[in-house]
């Protein structure tokens, strides 16, 4: 954080004058949002974006602005990142909210006790089997370490490239191909042997 | 870890400063919980993008704004895990004998010459639980009616005995709750409840 940050956020924070940060951070807050967006491929508009701006700041300012006051250097994050951070989960939140159809693909819209009385017709039945082979394969993760389930989670279920998955986690690419084998072989072994 | 990942536990392990068991427990957590997954591998391809630092807006853009954005966030509480507390309104798990801690949310609100006092527990992932005390002058009001209407269906209405009432298993959503005190009504208190918490309407 740079001394001309530093006063901003110090300004906000124990003086209660939060204009200046507010200014600082208003576009920033605004393309971390749209891009918040993009990345889970959910169409939005102008006031969707304009919205949750607003909301952004307000969960910061909120509380006796007790966001802006958690965050600290030693987090290893700089405050823009900290502020992205809370712009990320502000757009998530909205978007759980608002259930948006197809975006989660979490909770099923009928419980699958339901599904056979639900799908009668020969279109829905590769919908139903697809969900129970998802649900089998939940099973069978089971049978995996938490690092392997998380590598294979990250790429498979989040979408992340191997090489972004090697990033978040901090580890080395040849690593993390490395958890993918054996992850792959382990889930294999388990298939065989059902 | 038990409870899903805070803001800054998340933001030190994306900041490589946790030790190794604290990280260790965080990849744990984030094997088991979609939702603490989702926002982790979103935020880490938010925060690699390298695009150039936007410049600051003008204030004189928006002045009318940061009074609506302060106003806003006056109104608003965070869902807030406490140690169980003595006196005044007891948390469910209290009265029950389990050891729990839920995550709650109190506020009060003046309606009319009454006092209102609002305990709001998460009672699991989907479910709340209302209490409600009532008083006046300090010491719990009589011959009162609560009516507690949630938007989109659903009415319960009862008659205040001693200074409090609970409502159980309720579902989040935007709720209205009505006074009525010797059949003059006293107002309402309107609020939204979700995951993230209560907004007050």
């Amino acid at each position: 954080m740079n001394q001309e940050e530093k006063n901003i956020l110090d300004e906000c924070i124990h003086v209660n004058k939060c204009e200046r940060l507010l200014c600082q951070y208003w576009e920033n807050v605004r393309f971390t949002v749209i891009r918040a967006f993009q990345v889970r491929h959910v169409h939005f508009t102008q006031e969707d974006i304009e919205e949750l701006r607003n909301d952004v700041f307000v969960r910061l300012f909120e509380h006796d602005r007790k966001k802006l006051k958690q965050y600290d250097e030693s987090f290893g994050l700089s405050l823009t990142s900290w502020i992205k951070l809370i712009a990320n989960q502000t757009v998530g939140m909205y978007l759980r909210k608002k259930d948006r159809i197809g975006y989660l693909g979490v909770t099923p819209l009928i419980p699958m006790e339901d599904l056979d009385e639900a799908f009668t017709s020969v279109d829905e039945m590769p919908r139903y089997d697809a969900r129970q082979i998802l649900m089998l394969l939940q099973e069978m993760m089971k049978g995996l370490s938490h690092n392997e389930r998380l590598v294979l989670q990250l790429h498979f279920e989040q979408g992340l490239s191997w090489q972004d998955t090697a990033s978040a986690l901090n580890r080395n690419i040849n690593n993390i191909y490395q958890i993918k084998h054996r992850a792959l072989k382990i889930l294999k072994e388990i298939i065989k042997n059902l | 870890m038990n409870s899903c990942l805070d803001t800054i536990t998340l933001a030190r392990y994306i900041g490589r400063t946790l030790s190794d068991k604290e990280k260790d427990e965080t990849e744990r957590h984030l094997s088991e919980c979609r939702s603490c997954r989702e926002e982790f591998a979103m935020a880490s391809v938010l925060l690699k993008d390298d695009a150039a630092e936007k410049s600051p807006a003008p204030m004189e853009q928006l002045q009318s704004v940061f009074q609506t954005i302060k106003k806003k966030a006056a109104q608003f509480y965070e869902w807030i895990t406490v140690l169980p507390y003595e006196s005044g309104l007891q948390p469910a798990f209290v009265r029950s004998g389990e050891k729990s801690v839920s995550p709650q949310i109190r506020f009060r609100k003046d309606v009319s010459d009454l006092r209102t006092e609002f305990l709001i527990e998460k009672t699991n992932e989907r479910a709340i639980s209302i209490e409600i005390g009532i008083f006046k002058n300090s010491i719990g009001a009589k011959n009162i009616r609560i009516t507690l209407l949630k938007e989109g269906g659903g009415v319960v209405s009862r008659l205040l005995k001693g200074d409090h009432e609970l409502f159980e298993n309720l579902p989040f959503g935007i709720y209205r709750v009505n006074l009525i005190q010797n059949s003059e009504e006293k107002g309402n208190v309107c609020f939204e409840i979700d995951e993230t918490g209560l907004t007050e309407r």
